[in-house]
């Protein structure tokens, strides 16, 4: 009699156990979709069983085991900060390059051209007022294209600049939440498969935008770092990160726009710790790619260069001219003004020195022997002749090794942003091999509980039979 | 264990995009007509293209320069045909006024003959093209003489600017293309008094000569216009040599000019047969793609569940 006893009440326990599993399958279904969920399993046990010894076995729940496989989030988070950067980077100098035209029809290289054209037809009519008037005019267009460059370029800096605040304050926000799942974690849900899915997707979030080493603490607990060194949360605090421009002591450039800087809440400069994800490549492009053509504290930008390279040659040659040979000589005047004192801004106050005019153009060569249009043909001949200062190159392969470099590193960008795509895909896919939900799995789990759900109650059933059976029995013995 | 849907819908979204963007790209290079749009199209090739580019630009500015020098040197070219005409007629008139048949008054209208030559002269060596004096030298707005029969030699200089403007070719090659109205009609010594070959001196001496019925005056003006023509042979053969000189720039110029855009068009233009075909191939894959995607079986063991 008392085996039936426990055999009800193991088939009864069965009954729990299967339905918890049941319950499990739901809630993997439920969240096949989910970010960050992955596959849990509730874990049976049979009980001790020796019939002899009056221990009638059974079926015990003993947890839900969860398929999270850090490696495979590692994986993940590695190839996501590598796509982070490298889409970013692509997007930046894609902008970047849009402002250099390499057509030859427009922009600064066609301003260019038509200068030097303009120089050439001055050179084969050097008194002829209107030749004059066009390379007045030519000179403008060309400081207005190379002001306008400037421009845009600086404009990329600011937007950059807004790009850079908007992501430090996404990763603020990220790891804000992930100190407050850290803190629920504490509370006890170690084990939560939804606070669990909660820190992971906001893991993955900030993988994008940073490079993260996360490890778990004995509490359960997610500890991230930045770049491996710098903590961005513990337990349930988080170091907000901040931007700083401030320029450095004994800047080679005084009053140069200066590098974004990357800090922790206590001013700790930790902008080399990210290197990668949308942040690091929004800081190589803010402190590297614009600067190396539009300056910064360290270097005068190669755009700048330019600029302040035409125009100290082209007034060289006018200043060494004459516009009359007299008596008395009257010496040439300088056809560009730019702002001296700051080489940053080269390009970007580049003009027409306001006080020369058409008839001022000095086109006379004094020699000897003096050649009435000599400095007009040496203008004219500048398009073929290298500039010291612009590394021996002409002015027009100046500007085109700038375009070229740009186009180079957008080229590699987008070649990189194609390929770490697809790595990324490949690790998410790997990961969900490991650890996401199988919609196939989780149906044939589902009748298999069900078949020993039914199984188990069948059972309680039958004892329920045989005990009836054996109490009529035993009312007709006592009748 | 089989992967969830959404890691497969991933992959599949970042090849598509990828397909897509190449797409893109393709369709670009056609309705522009570039295959280098942007720097990152063909970085290598960027300071190649720009080079011809400014090159193009700058043979297209030499050829206009030898334009307008070639028009200035047609122009001088025909005035000095039309001053060796006159110069032929002034031999004639000395011809007639060294004749002793002449008569006094025949003498002065040939004299006045000569004075209306002299002026004719003067109005080509004032020559101009699009408002410049062929002949004015580095001032080409000033004109070079003004007529005046009651002055030395019949005439007032007023330019006596040098000629030291040169026209350059498309490899830097210069050459002076003119010469100044000094030079062809006025050849001084270094005194400033006329040297031989004189031509406004030789008409002048004419002129004078005849208006004088003074016949050694006559025969000296007689062989000082025969030198006088061959100082206009020389000017002639000066501005057909510059002709030729800017013919053969002109026709290396345009050979160059030809080539120049001939290699820019290989560097940036689309081949358009060639994109054509990449892009049917990148459209047959979008598509293959795409119902290969939707055609997928997503079902799962729960859709044969009872």
């Amino acid at each position: 009699m008392s085996s039936l006893f426990a055999s009800l009440s193991t088939a009864s326990n069965a009954l729990d156990v299967l339905s918890e599993a049941i319950g499990v399958v739901q809630n993997n279904v439920a969240n096949s979709s989910t970010p960050g969920y992955v596959t849990q399993t509730l874990n049976m046990t049979a009980s001790p069983f020796d019939v002899t010894g009056g221990l009638y076995g059974g079926v015990e729940a003993s947890g839900v085991a969860s398929a999270r496989n850090i490696f495979a989030e590692q994986a993940v988070w590695t190839a996501n900060e590598q796509a982070g950067q490298s889409t970013q980077e692509a997007s930046s100098l894609s902008a970047l390059q849009n402002y250099f035209d390499v057509s030859g029809t427009s922009g600064v290289p066609a301003a260019l051209s038509s200068l030097y054209s303009a120089f050439s037809a001055w050179s084969a009519n050097p008194t002829d007022s209107t030749s004059r008037q066009q390379v007045i005019s030519a000179a403008t267009n060309f400081a207005q294209e190379v002001q306008q460059t400037a421009t845009n370029v600086e404009q990329l800096r600011t937007q950059t600049d807004t790009q850079l605040s908007g992501t430090v304050s996404n990763i603020n926000s990220l790891t804000s939440q992930i100190a407050t799942i850290n803190g629920e974690i504490q509370e006890g849900d170690k084990n939560d498969a939804g606070v669990q899915a909660q820190l992971y997707n906001s893991l993955e979030q900030l993988s994008n935008l940073v490079p993260i080493n996360v490890t778990t603490a004995s509490d359960g607990t997610a500890v991230v770092l930045l770049g491996g060194q710098s903590p961005l949360v513990e337990g349930n605090q988080s170091n907000p990160l901040q931007l700083s421009y401030t320029v450095p002591a004994n800047p080679t450039i005084a009053n140069a726009t200066p590098d974004a800087q990357l800090l922790t809440s206590g001013g700790t400069d930790v902008t080399a710790l990210a290197s990668q994800g949308q942040l690091g490549g929004l800081l190589s492009f803010r402190n590297t790619t614009l600067p190396s053509v539009i300056g910064d504290s360290s270097q005068q930008g190669s755009l700048n260069l330019l600029a302040q390279s035409v125009a100290d040659t082209v007034n060289g040659l006018l200043e060494g001219g004459e516009v009359s040979a007299g008596p008395p000589a009257v010496t040439g005047q300088a056809l560009f003004s730019y702002s001296a004192t700051e080489p940053t801004e080269a390009a970007s106050t580049l003009a027409i020195d306001p006080s020369i005019t058409a008839s001022t153009l000095a086109a006379i060569s004094p020699g000897p022997p003096a050649v009435a249009n000599g400095v007009a043909t040496q203008l004219a001949n500048l398009s073929t002749t290298p500039i010291t200062n612009l590394d021996n190159l002409t002015a027009t392969d100046f500007y085109s090794s700038i375009a070229s470099g740009i186009g180079q590193s957008e080229s590699t960008a987008s070649a990189n942003q194609t390929t770490q795509s697809q790595l990324l895909s490949q690790a998410q896919n790997m990961r969900a091999q490991v650890e996401g939900v199988s919609l196939n799995q989780q149906a044939t789990l589902l009748m298999q509980y069900q078949q020993s759900y039914q199984a188990a109650a069948q059972l309680i059933s039958t004892v329920n039979v045989t005990m009836q059976s054996l109490i009529t029995v035993m009312q007709d013995l006592s009748s | 264990m089989l992967a969830g849907l959404d890691a497969f819908n991933s992959t599949f979204l970042v090849d598509i995009n990828n397909t897509q963007n190449a797409i893109t790209r393709t369709n670009q290079q056609i309705t522009s007509g570039y295959r280098v749009s942007v720097a990152s199209d063909a970085p290598t090739d960027i300071a190649t293209i720009l080079g011809y580019q400014n090159q193009a630009s700058e043979i297209g500015q030499v050829q206009t320069n030898l334009t307008l020098a070639n028009t200035q040197a047609t122009a001088a070219d025909t005035a000095l045909s039309s001053a060796n005409t006159l110069l032929d007629q002034l031999t004639s008139i000395a011809a007639e006024g060294a004749s002793s048949t002449t008569s006094s008054t025949s003498l002065t209208d040939l004299s006045q003959q000569v004075q209306g030559i002299a002026q004719q002269l003067v109005d080509l060596a004032n020559t101009s093209v699009q408002g410049q004096y062929i002949f004015g030298g580095d001032d080409p707005s000033t004109q070079p003489y003004t007529y005046d029969w009651s002055a030395s030699g019949g005439v007032v200089q007023n330019n006596t600017a040098s000629n030291t403007d040169t026209i350059q070719d498309i490899s830097g090659q210069t050459t002076i293309p003119r010469m100044t109205a000094q030079e062809i009609f006025d050849a001084q010594n270094s005194d400033g008094t006329p040297a031989t070959g004189n031509i406004f001196q030789a008409v002048y001496q004419l002129g004078t000569a005849l208006e004088n019925d003074d016949q050694a005056g006559i025969q000296a003006a007689t062989t000082a216009i025969s030198a006088a023509s061959d100082q206009l042979q020389t000017a002639t053969t000066f501005y057909g040599n510059v002709e030729d000189w800017i013919q053969n720039a002109s026709n290396t110029a345009s050979a160059a000019l030809t080539n120049v855009q001939t290699e820019v068009s290989n560097l940036r233009d689309t081949d358009v047969v060639s994109a054509a075909t990449q892009l049917t191939t990148e459209q047959t894959a979008l598509q293959a793609a795409i119902a290969a995607h939707g055609s997928l079986d997503v079902k799962s063991l729960f859709d044969y569940m009872g």
